[in-house]
C-alpha cells in the first residue's frame, strides 16, 4: 500500500489510533488492576463472554490476553464446575509485580512518563486553585492528614492516589479525572516502588500540603508548581531505584 | 442587589424548575415509597427496600426520562444487614439499568463512604432538599453529575435520603435555550457560587463566580427553595 504524504500536520490524522493490539490493552489494564490490588487474589475474574463484553472486544481477544496473564502466573484457569480463571497474586505482592513492569521501561520512558504525569497533576492542581469551593478545601485537607497519619505502605499509598483523584476532581474535570487514574495504573504503581518508607513519606505529606496551602490561596502558579515538583521528586526517586538495582 | 423583574430571568428560573422539579419529585415519590417500609419496622433491612428498584427501573430505563440515576441511601447504622447501604440504581453508557453495587464493609478496598458528601450530609443536617454540583462524581458513574436530595423521615428520625442524579451535560441542554434567548449575560449558580451553566464564554460550568470583594456587586435573584440562583454578569 502506498502511503500518501500529506504533510507534517495531517500525519497525526493518518496514524494509527491505538499502537497496542486489543489483546495487549486488555492484558495490560488486568494486569493493572491486580497491581494495583484492585483484584485480589483468588478474585475470580468474569467468564471470557462477560469480560469480551465488558471491554467490547471478541472472545478470541480476550482468550489471547488471559493465556498471557496466565503465561505470567497472574491468573491461574480452573476446568469443571467451579472452575474459571482466579487471580493469582505473585508471591512477594503487587511489589513484585510493579517491579516486574518496571523492568520493561527504559530510563527515557519513565522520564517521560513523569513529565506526562507531572502536566496532569500541574494542570488539575491550577484549576483547583481558581475552582475549589470551601468545602474541596475542607477535604482536600482531609485526604492530607489521612496520609500524614497512615503508617501501612499501603495505606499510604491508597491516601496518596485518593489526594490525587480529589484534585482533579477539585479542578472539576473529568476528563483530568480519568487522565489521572488511567497514569496512576500506568505510573502511579511503578512509583510506589521506591516510596513508602518514612523519609520519602514524610517528602510525600510536605509535598501534599504545599499542593493544598497554595490551592487554599487560590495561587493556580504555586498549585501547578508544587504539583508538578511533587511528580518530579517522585520520578527522580524511581530512576534512582532503578539505577541502584542495575548496579547490583 | 436583586435582579429585578426581567422576562429574561423569569425564563431561565422557570427551566431551572423544570429540570430541578422533575429530579425532586421523582426523589419525593422514593421517599415515600421507602417510608412506610420503615416505619412499620423496628429494625429494618435491606429486603425492605425493594419498593425503590420497581419505582425508578421504568423512569431510568426510559431514555426520555432525564435522570441517570436515582434510589435511596440508608442513613449510617439504619439497616440491621447493612450499616451502609445505598439502595441506588444508573443508567449505563448503553441505556440498561444497573444496580449500583458498592462494598458496606468499611475496611474493604471498594467501600463507599457517604457520610462526609454533601448530598448526604447536607439534607440530614438541615432538613431541606439539596442541590449538589456540578462536581466529578468519581465515587459512582465518573460523570460530571448533579445529585438533587431529599431528606426522608420515618417514625420521627431520619432514615436517609432520596435523590436523583442528573448530568452536566442534560442539564446545559435544557436550560440553554433560556440562557441564549436572553438579552444580558446570565448565569445559574450554586450556593456556593459555583456556575451550572451561564451564557458567557468567560463565566464557564464548574468556575466559581468571583468572590474576590473588590469585583463588582452583581444583581442577584435566588430561586424560591433551592439553594440556586439567577446572577446578572454584568458584562
Amino acid at each position: 500500500m502506498a502511503v500518501q504524504f500529506y504533510g507534517r500536520a495531517s500525519a497525526a490524522v493518518f496514524s494509527p489510533l491505538e499502537s497496542k493490539s486489543r489483546s495487549e490493552l486488555v492484558s495490560r489494564r488486568l494486569t493493572d488492576a491486580i497491581a494495583l490490588g484492585l483484584l485480589p487474589d483468588a478474585e475470580q475474574l468474569p467468564g471470557e463472554t462477560d469480560l469480551a463484553g465488558i471491554f467490547g472486544v471478541s472472545t478470541v481477544t480476550v482468550r489471547e490476553a488471559l493465556s498471557v496473564l496466565r503465561a505470567e502466573g497472574l491468573i491461574e484457569t480452573r476446568r469443571g464446575r467451579g472452575g474459571g480463571s482466579f487471580v493469582r497474586t505473585p508471591e512477594g505482592g503487587v511489589v513484585e509485580l510493579a517491579r516486574r513492569r518496571l523492568d520493561g521501561f527504559s530510563l527515557s520512558e519513565l522520564r517521560d512518563l513523569g513529565d506526562v504525569y507531572a502536566a496532569i497533576s500541574g494542570a488539575s492542581a491550577a484549576l483547583a486553585a481558581r475552582r475549589s469551593s470551601a468545602e474541596d478545601l475542607d477535604r482536600l485537607r482531609r485526604v492530607a492528614d489521612t496520609l500524614a497519619t497512615a503508617t501501612a505502605p499501603d495505606a499510604r499509598r491508597r491516601a496518596d492516589a485518593h489526594f490525587h483523584v480529589e484534585v482533579a476532581a477539585a479542578a472539576q474535570s473529568p476528563q483530568l479525572y480519568h487522565e489521572e487514574v488511567r497514569l496512576q495504573a500506568e505510573f502511579g504503581t511503578l512509583l510506589w516502588i521506591a516510596f513508602g518508607d518514612d523519609s520519602s513519606h514524610e517528602q510525600m505529606v510536605r509535598s501534599c500540603r504545599a499542593v493544598v496551602d497554595s490551592i487554599a490561596n487560590r495561587d493556580p502558579r504555586a498549585a501547578r508548581e508544587a504539583a508538578e515538583q511533587r511528580v518530579a521528586d517522585s520520578t527522580a526517586r524511581l530512576i534512582d531505584y532503578r539505577l541502584n538495582r542495575d548496579r547490583r | 442587589m436583586t435582579l429585578h423583574d426581567s422576562p429574561d430571568v423569569d425564563r431561565v428560573t422557570l427551566a431551572v424548575l423544570e429540570v430541578v422539579g422533575h429530579a425532586l419529585e421523582l426523589a419525593d415519590r422514593i421517599a415515600a415509597a421507602v417510608q412506610p417500609a420503615l416505619e412499620a419496622r423496628p429494625a429494618p433491612r435491606r429486603s425492605d427496600l425493594t419498593g425503590v428498584e420497581a419505582l425508578v427501573g421504568p423512569v431510568l430505563a426510559d431514555l426520555d426520562q432525564p435522570e441517570q440515576g436515582a434510589g435511596f441511601v440508608a442513613a449510617v447504622g439504619l439497616l440491621e444487614d447493612a450499616p451502609w447501604w445505598l439502595e441506588w440504581f444508573a443508567r449505563d453508557p448503553d441505556g440498561r439499568v444497573q444496580r449500583l453495587v458498592t462494598h458496606s464493609d468499611p475496611d474493604g478496598i471498594g467501600f463507599y463512604d457517604y457520610e462526609s458528601l454533601p448530598w448526604y450530609v447536607v439534607p440530614r443536617d438541615s432538613g431541606h432538599r439539596h442541590v449538589t454540583g456540578p462536581y466529578v462524581d468519581y465515587l459512582c458513574t465518573e460523570e460530571y453529575t448533579l445529585t438533587f436530595s431529599t431528606p426522608v423521615h420515618a417514625g420521627g428520625r431520619f432514615v436517609g435520603v432520596a435523590g436523583a442524579d442528573i448530568a452536566v451535560k442534560h442539564v446545559e441542554e435544557h436550560l440553554l435555550p433560556a440562557l441564549c434567548a436572553a438579552g444580558t449575560r446570565l448565569a445559574v449558580v450554586n450556593g456556593d457560587g459555583r456556575i451550572l451553566s451561564s451564557n458567557s464564554g468567560r463565566h464557564v460550568c464548574g468556575d466559581l463566580l468571583e468572590t474576590d470583594p473588590a469585583s463588582p456587586v452583581r444583581a442577584t435573584r435566588a430561586i424560591d427553595g433551592l439553594p440556586l440562583s439567577v446572577v446578572d454578569l454584568g458584562d
